[in-house]
């Protein structure tokens, strides 16, 4: 493969996993310039590595894998860094919206977040790629590299914790 | 029986094979408890829903600019520092031949060299081009009762033909 049609390549896999592996990037870091970064490492290792892909699902799963992995490498580096500086949350960074009908929509955001935060890596990471990546459990499983029985457990697991810590019989505003 | 809560999220995703999903389908259609988890579970991806994404269009283009600009920048260096230099394969065959030839030659020609370069050990006297000659020649030597050696004229004194004359002599020697 030459240089040419590999950056051919590159392209094709940048317009189309971008979105969804911006998405998760940012449902991890909950922070847009943060998942800018974590996406622009994720590529530039992309067209650094030596192996080539057999196709695009294949590629994808290889992106959104190191996109996880970054993104929570971040919030880990952020953990050290709000402790350091004594700061107790780490405020997302959304877009403000007046109103009391935003402001409890503001707090149902922070309720998610909040609770999405207490779920341990391994329970997290499957979640956000169900609910926000809109993945399958086969896709899952492949870029988790865990077994699909396993993707399985561990949303239900995930579900279980989140039932716990967002509020109960609350119906949510549409 | 109400299936496993299990179970109930993997319908909830639309994992089930065709042959259960039917099945659960029907229960869950006459248990309230089912229904109820079910509504849970749309709970938790409503509360999800709520959390706002911004537009990444803009992203989208922001991190390409990026991604360029970084990897052109890695390619100036590398054509500065690690100018890659191409071989084709026969061509790097062909250096390794020519390479490996030169050393053999010089290696070879050192110790051709070295053996002809060293005379071999040969008395005007006693005449010992050869052991076996040399033998019998050291026999009459000491019946003569007369020793005449002669140290050979070579730069090189411990060579593969001497330690055998030397031995040779030295055994001779004691034995009378």
């Amino acid at each position: 493969m030459n240089d040419k049609t590999k950056e051919r390549f590159f392209e094709q896999v940048y317009k189309e996993v971008f979105p969804v592996v911006m998405k998760v990037a940012y449902h991890i870091t909950k922070n847009l310039p943060a998942a800018e970064d974590v996406c622009q490492e994720a590529f530039i290792k992309f067209y650094h590595r030596p192996m080539l892909f057999p196709n695009m699902e294949e590629a994808k799963y290889w992106l959104i894998r190191v996109v996880k992995n970054l993104g929570f490498n971040y919030l880990e580096h952020e953990k050290v860094k709000s402790r350091a500086f004594d700061k107790i949350k780490f405020e997302p960074s959304f877009t403000e919206e007046t109103g009391e009908k935003n402001l409890m929509k503001q707090e149902t955001v922070e309720q998610v977040s909040r609770a999405l935060e207490q779920l341990p890596e391994n329970l997290r990471a499957p979640i956000i790629l169900r609910e926000y990546g809109g993945m399958n459990y086969k896709e899952i499983s492949k870029a988790l590299g865990i077994s699909e029985s396993n993707v399985k457990i561990r949303i239900f697991r995930g579900r279980e914790a989140l039932e716990k810590l967002l509020p109960r019989g609350e119906v949510y505003v549409p | 029986m109400c299936p496993d809560l299990e179970i109930l999220s993997t319908y909830y995703d639309d994992e089930i094979p065709e042959t259960h999903r039917k099945e659960i389908e029907i229960h869950v259609s006459s248990c309230q408890k089912c229904q109820k988890i079910l509504k849970e579970f749309e709970n938790i991806s409503g509360f999800m829903e709520q959390v706002p994404e911004p537009d990444f269009t803009a992203s989208a283009g922001n991190v390409w600019d990026r991604i360029s600009d970084s990897l052109e920048k890695d390619d100036v260096r590398q054509d500065f520092w690690h100018r890659k230099v191409w071989f084709s394969f026969p061509a790097a065959a062909a250096v390794a031949a020519v390479f490996i030839a030169v050393f053999s030659i010089s290696v070879l020609s050192y110790y051709i060299g070295r053996n002809s370069t060293s005379a071999p050990v040969v008395s005007q006297e006693l005449n010992l081009t050869d052991a076996k000659d040399y033998s019998q020649s050291v026999e009459q030597l000491f019946e003569d009762d007369t020793l005449d050696f002669v140290i050979p004229a070579s730069d090189s004194f411990v060579h593969a033909g001497e330690p055998l004359l030397i031995r040779e002599v030295d055994f001779k020697a004691r034995r009378y």
